[in-house]
């Protein structure tokens, strides 16, 4: 017969057991969708005790804080006709207007992107976005033809949209002029425009590529402020901001070809970003047309179907995975080498499905199938 | 015999070192299971499906038991057919417009037709085959999901 000890020690190893698998009592996971900013899904996750009222309402309070946020850049860079950014887009050349201190901010870190990619990343291509169909009118489905250029389905624009909205008068962004003085801030108009056609084409900015990592960082700032700091945001599925988490989050990179994850990176209190073929695109002819527009050919990128960046602010890592889709692999390469640092950076080959990165192999795991790695 | 087992047990150490080594042998290959089921686990297959719209549960698929779910109040919105182990769900969404759920029984699931805007995204992206895949509609404020894991995923 067994003695008393050794039953009360099987029972304690059973309860040991028990409570690890089960694990810390109340905390639990949750993710709050939100539509309707930035024309994409913002998701807020947060891991809380939400059986416990203060702890529900901290996070209620916090993420409701983030929402008036999403609004306020919403207003000042989205697609709706009143924005800062579609008055600038609709305004005459040269022309000055008084903006919001978001739409300031933002574009000042979008002229410090575009000067440090040597224009690789550059948001004067809204002329360019809106010819191959990628730009917000075209999200809805209330759609209709307005500009000359517009084609009843997805395909390739005419050659000579492509040369005419190629014309330095309409992308170069370092002509666009920012100013601020007691009176508030304004940007003022380059005078380059481009008639085609009878009908005048001024430059037009589209901040896709950096709007939403600026609005994913405002947020992570809320939700660290507020103390709601087992949690992170991400505003379409290309722009993340990490807090803690559960110690760390474990970030999985889907494959751009639908092949499920095709890598995990482990990540805590850090902005994650990615660009790619995959998010929106069409296909003609058997080939593919994303909607990232390529400002040195006026047509959208090849080569690479995805980056993915982990560091920087999750606004600059918008503009920059931008911006590396747009370069080569080599260049890219170079680029990350010379001009980044502590940055980990993947970039995924179109064709041959290489995975070129500077991070070490300890700082992520593949996925399901074979990749090639090559180290940059 | 009795009296006899009680002094034994009475005199006997709560702890022998065998004990000892036998507690903590059990202890080691608890977590030894533990830490291969947290941190070694690959894609699982398809299990469950789930579609939300506007954050809210419109329906859910279980793989393995094979049971559709529509949640209360959108049994007029979500219309079904199936052949050949091919489940096909219309979901009327907001405004009026729809999306088309295929969902292979055999663990595959995407959007093989929908309203929603011009070049219709939803309907081009990857289709969900394991846990952790996702599709959104964003005009539709339709989201279809394979987890209820929160940890991220990009792109």
């Amino acid at each position: 017969m067994m003695n008393l000890s050794k039953k009360i020690g099987i029972v304690f190893c059973f309860l040991f057991a028990v409570t690890l698998f089960v694990g810390c009592g109340g905390v639990s996971g949750k993710t709050f969708d939100r539509y309707g900013y930035f024309g994409t899904l913002t998701v807020f996750a947060v891991y809380a005790d939400f059986s416990d009222e203060e702890e529900a309402k901290k996070t209620e309070d916090a993420i409701a804080e983030c929402e008036a946020a999403l609004e306020e850049i919403d207003k000042a860079i989205g697609s709706a006709q009143t924005s800062d950014i579609s008055r600038f887009n609709a305004a005459a050349c040269g022309e000055t207007l008084e903006i919001s201190r978001i739409t300031y901010e933002l574009l000042g870190i979008a002229k410090d992107m575009y000067e440090l990619t040597n224009g690789a990343y550059n948001p004067a291509v809204g002329n360019l976005v809106d010819l191959w169909g990628f730009s917000p009118r075209f999200e809805s489905g209330d759609y209709t033809p307005i500009e000359p250029y517009d084609r009843e389905t997805p395909s390739q624009p005419e050659e000579k949209y492509i040369k005419a909205f190629l014309s330095p008068a309409l992308l170069d962004f370092g002509e666009v002029a920012l100013s601020e003085n007691e009176d508030g801030f304004f940007v003022t108009k380059p005078n380059g425009c481009v008639e085609i056609e009878g009908k005048i084409y001024t430059v037009n900015l589209n901040l896709g590529g950096i709007g939403k990592g600026y609005a994913a960082d405002k947020c992570a700032e809320i939700l660290s402020k507020r103390g709601v700091t087992k949690s992170y945001v991400g505003v379409g599925q290309s722009s993340l901001s990490l807090l803690e988490g559960n110690e760390y989050w474990r970030v999985t990179l889907n494959h751009p070809r639908g092949r499920g994850k095709y890598l995990t990176v482990s990540a805590a209190n850090v902005a994650a970003s990615t660009s790619g073929d995959y998010e929106r695109f069409f296909i003609e002819n058997g080939k593919r047309y994303c909607h990232i527009i390529d400002p040195k050919t006026g047509r959208p990128t090849s080569g690479t179907a995805a980056v993915s960046m982990f560091g920087m602010t999750a606004a600059e890592g918008d503009a920059l995975t931008t911006a590396l889709m747009c370069m080569s692999a080599e260049d890219a390469a170079k680029f990350i080498r010379e001009k980044t640092s502590g940055v980990k950076v993947f970039m995924l080959d179109e064709e041959t499905l290489t995975l070129r990165t500077n991070a070490d192999k300890s700082d992520y795991e593949l996925g399901d199938g074979t990749i090639t790695v090559l180290n940059i | 015999m009795a009296i006899k087992h009680i002094e034994q047990v009475k005199n006997g150490k709560p702890f022998r070192p065998a004990d000892l080594i036998i507690y903590a042998a059990i202890v080691a290959v608890t977590i030894a299971f533990f830490i291969a089921f947290v941190f070694t686990r690959v894609s699982p297959p398809l299990e469950k499906l789930y579609a939300d719209i506007g954050g809210i549960r419109v329906f859910s698929y279980d793989f393995i038991a094979d049971v559709l779910t529509v949640a209360d109040g959108f049994e007029d919105r979500v219309a079904s057919e199936e052949t050949d182990g091919i489940l096909t769900l219309t979901v009327k969404t907001k405004k009026g417009g729809y999306n088309t759920v295929v969902i292979e029984k055999s663990g595959r699931a995407s959007v093989s037709d929908s309203d929603c805007s011009f070049r219709r995204d939803c309907v081009h992206t990857a289709a969900i085959t394991d846990a952790g895949g996702m599709i959104v509609c964003v005009p539709h404020e339709l989201k279809i999901y394979s987890t209820r894991d929160i940890d991220p995923s990009l792109g």
